[in-house]
């Protein structure tokens, strides 16, 4: 899957919550799906269209379930947000395995530093949370949700 | 191993026992395994906004936790949260419950600072848009936005966290008074930066000082109303006066630690969770090292807060100066009270006839401490704690005094704000910024914000009526109100 395609199809969407908003997708695997909500969480941040790949990140998490490995993967997207200002708008999960109890997940993300001149601002997202949080698998559909604290 | 969570959530419907006008109970037995009921601060207008989403579920999900005392609280402006409602109170044994990041929330010490001034509204209608500007120019605000002050190495920045505020006034932002008027003058005793992790001050560090985005602002209000001369006048309230409030938090520090400690306390008692009705409600089991190693860590975060708004008065009173072409002295710019919205501590309070050590949290819920009490500093003790309750953006914000009833009804705590009735995902898709501004302007209110989205999303209607919410907070008389502030003009993160 490339990143055109999520980006061009949208294929996350935003719903809504009291104070915060949901991040819902689906995807031919959980891969996908993951991806797909990371890019979702990036638009989430800067909405325009412009974030270019000037910087490289590779993202390696180890959890002890798929929530929080989810929980642990968009956490790390979060600590790139606030301490180097780093924002992704491409994002390509290419691994996730359970290995003896422990899920991990390797993905690449690209993206540039914010730049009020150039981009628009969204939402600043503070936290990534569990509540409501659903990772399935419906008719071979990965659906995903996250709820995140902006 | 695929997931669906969420069945405990799916009945809305709760049924509540009326104590009296502005008071009511979610009886135990509302969902499974209640220690005690659920207490709700509302009159029957807030109550149907409150019952609209899933807050009366989330407040007996709260009663669920261990050592519970009482009843879990949600105040009158209580919203759905994740796991713990927005504008809740829990009281937790501190040998037998435990200590929840959740029931602190993800923004540590988000709190409010309000400073009094000696300069009339006339005055101030004259300068207010250069001062706004200069207020945007000096003081750090928007999306991503970094403090001016360049953290040298992890060591001085370790020494912020266990000094909070001192530390400020130790490098020149403010004066040693300040620190008098904030809530733990500033700073947490028991704070320690040891078991903060490298990516919490990683997020932190860049941000010292500066405002944020979301929901954070600085705004410029005039004393329109005062309801209690007395103590109003220990305040240094007075009407036609002009004051500054500065609201914000600990930044990307306290949503790491947060986020930090909800994860290894889920490693380490994965049993805890199972019994529970959401993931977020996860909670440090009392007596425990992760207790004791959360509350530190929380408690620096809390510290980053305080010292964050001490650097932002001093920037502030620094834009007034230029402006107004006098000291801040001599302009009068003393801090009347902060206090932190989203914390926990620990408190003893009366359980039935007995004095009980407990986990406080306070989440979306200001202290309000009762006329006597020792944390309250000494030229306020005689008559309470002051309160502030900020609104919304353009709507009045309110000073309250503490009282020794809320310390019997409410762990000595009111509520934070006006309260969210919509998304601020759905109020950016109902207002448009320039609509918004545009009606501000008609009620004389000049803002000036980092983005527009920031504007629509804080946009009025996306709240409740402030002025309910402190009706009840009044009426129930666990907060007692002093004085209304009307917004002139506001910076937005």
């Amino acid at each position: 899957m490339s990143f055109k395609s999520v980006v061009m199809t949208r294929k996350f969407k935003f719903t809504e919550h009291s104070a915060d908003v949901y991040i819902e997708t689906s995807g031919n695997n959980l891969e996908e799906a993951f991806s797909s909500i990371a890019i979702g969480l990036g638009f989430l941040i800067i909405e325009s269209d412009n974030v270019d790949d000037k910087v490289e990140k590779k993202i390696i998490v180890e959890s002890e379930d798929m929530e929080s490995l989810l929980f642990d993967f968009l956490s790390e997207i979060l600590i790139f947000q606030d301490a180097e200002s780093l924002i992704f708008h491409n994002v390509i999960v290419e691994k996730i395995e359970k290995n003896k109890g422990i899920w991990s997940l390797i993905a690449k993300a690209k993206g540039e530093k914010f730049n009020p001149k150039k981009h628009k601002q969204g939402t600043h997202v503070k936290a990534i949370t569990y509540h409501n949080m659903e990772i399935k698998n419906q008719k071979g559909k990965f659906k995903v949700r996250v709820l995140v604290d902006i | 191993m695929i997931y669906e969570k969420g069945d405990f959530m799916k009945n809305m419907n709760v049924e509540l026992k009326k104590i009296n006008d502005f008071e009511w109970e979610i009886p135990i037995g509302t969902v499974p395994n209640m220690n005690v009921p659920g207490r709700i601060f509302a009159s029957e207008k807030l109550l149907n906004k409150i019952k609209q989403d899933r807050t009366l579920l989330q407040c007996a999900g709260v009663a669920t936790l261990p050592g519970i005392y009482k009843y879990a609280i949600t105040l009158p402006d209580g919203h759905q949260g994740y796991g713990f409602p927005i504008g809740g109170v829990a009281a937790l044994d501190y040998e037998k419950g435990g200590i929840s990041p959740g029931g602190v929330g993800y923004d540590i010490n988000c709190g409010v600072r309000l400073v009094k001034t000696n300069i009339s509204k006339v005055e101030m209608c004259e300068k207010i848009k250069e001062l706004l500007e200069k207020l945007f120019e000096y003081v750090p605000s928007g999306l991503g936005s970094k403090g001016k002050t360049r953290i040298k190495s992890e060591k001085e920045f370790d020494e912020i966290l266990e000094k909070g505020a001192k530390w400020a006034i130790k490098k020149g932002y403010g004066k040693e008074e300040d620190l008098k008027h904030l809530e733990s003058e500033g700073c947490l005793d028991l704070a320690s930066a040891e078991f903060i992790s490298h990516n919490a001050k990683k997020r932190g560090m860049p941000q010292l000082g500066s405002l944020g985005s979301g929901n954070h602002f600085l705004e410029i209000q005039y004393v329109e109303k005062i309801y209690n001369e007395k103590v109003a006048k220990v305040f240094g309230l007075e009407e036609g006066k002009t004051t500054l409030m500065i609201h914000t938090g600990s930044r990307g520090l306290g949503h790491q630690v947060c986020s930090d400690y909800i994860r290894k306390i889920e490693k380490e008692f994965p049993e805890v969770i199972k019994k529970l009705p959401d993931r977020e409600l996860v909670y440090a089991p009392a007596g425990t090292e992760l207790a004791k190693k959360y509350l530190k860590s929380m408690s620096a975060a809390a510290n980053y807060a305080w010292c964050n708004r001490q650097m932002i008065l001093h920037w502030s009173r620094q834009a007034f100066e230029k402006v107004f072409q006098k000291s801040s002295e001599e302009l009068g710019m003393d801090v009347l009270y902060d206090v932190a919205h989203n914390i926990a501590k620990i408190e003893t309070h009366k359980v039935e006839g007995e004095m009980k050590k407990v986990y406080l949290h306070r989440k979306g819920a200001t202290r309000a401490f009762g006329p006597g009490n020792p944390e309250v500093p000494d030229v306020y003790r005689e008559v309470g704690q002051p309160v502030i309750i900020p609104g919304s953006m353009g709507t009045a914000s309110y000073v309250l005094v503490g009282t020794n009833e809320g310390m019997e009804k409410s762990f000595g705590s009111t509520a934070h704000g006006a309260g969210r009735t919509m998304s601020r995902y759905a109020a950016k898709k109902k207002y448009l910024s320039e609509t918004v501004k545009k009606e501000l302007g008609e009620k004389n209110i000049l803002i000036k914000a980092a983005s527009k989205s920031g504007i629509s999303e804080e946009a009025p209607g996306a709240y409740k009526d402030i002025d309910e919410v402190v009706r009840v907070s009044d009426e129930t008389g666990i907060a007692k109100i002093v004085a209304k502030l009307r917004p002139m003009g506001v910076i937005k993160g």
